[in-house]
């Protein structure tokens, strides 16, 4: 069960950062290719700590946080376009 | 071929889980104070942060220590997020646009920011134009 667990939120962790580079960096071949390789690598590290289940649970959770963190970038830019802003802040 | 399995005690459980969390909120903060721009390369940095070749030797493999780590690092990462998220909910300085460019409210009378304090100089995206919102994603 931990080894299961420990995968998850390797995954989290992982599918968040990644998430988020892809983005900043402007969603290029080059960034998704990286961000492959690297998952691939942390893949196999977690195969022989967890095998194949922890992989499993560990692609599961990458996914759905990387898409998390684009969703709540949506979300912060769709509020940010539509909100009547006549605050005085500074940029 | 039986797998040999090492048992390990709770306090070496406890113990990795407060390793990987300690090492979770620091990639969240190291990420978030960087100079520099937004590089790939940071990421194999991460791999070594995360799963390189000392975490590997202090968690020995057929043991339960690496999941706890990994279970740590998680709630570390998110713990440090959602401190960050309460802070500027609660703020009546910051919205929730600070994590797309950094913007804040102007320092009121009576307040000032000393000099060199530490800047996060993406928190999260940043326009070229800080007066418009940055591209779509």
């Amino acid at each position: 069960m931990i080894p299961i667990a420990g995968s998850i939120g390797i995954g989290m962790v992982w599918g968040w950062l990644v998430g988020g580079r892809y983005i900043l960096d402007g969603k290029s071949i080059r960034s998704l290719l990286f961000i492959i390789l690297t998952c691939s690598v942390l893949a196999g590290i977690i195969c022989f700590f967890g095998g194949w289940m922890g992989v499993l649970a560990y692609l599961i959770s990458l996914v759905l946080f990387a898409s998390l963190h684009h969703l709540w970038r949506v979300h912060l830019l769709h509020k940010w376009m539509t909100r009547d802003d006549t605050r005085e802040m500074e940029g | 071929m039986a797998v040999e399995t090492v048992q390990v005690t709770l306090i070496q459980i406890l113990g990795a889980i407060g390793f990987g969390a300690l090492v979770g909120w620091y990639v969240y903060m190291i990420n978030r104070y960087r100079k520099s721009e937004v590089q790939l390369t940071d990421l194999v940095t991460l791999v070594g942060v995360i799963g390189g070749a000392t975490i590997l030797a202090i968690f020995p493999a057929s043991t339960d220590l690496f999941g706890a780590y990994g279970i740590g690092l998680a709630i570390g990462f998110f713990g440090y997020f959602l401190v960050l998220l309460a802070l500027v909910s609660h703020s009546p300085h910051f919205d929730s646009d600070w994590f797309l460019d950094g913007r804040r409210a102007n320092v009121q009378d009576g307040y000032y920011i000393p000099e060199g304090m530490g800047d996060t100089v993406r928190p999260m995206e940043s326009p070229s134009d800080p007066k418009k919102p940055p591209g779509p994603t």
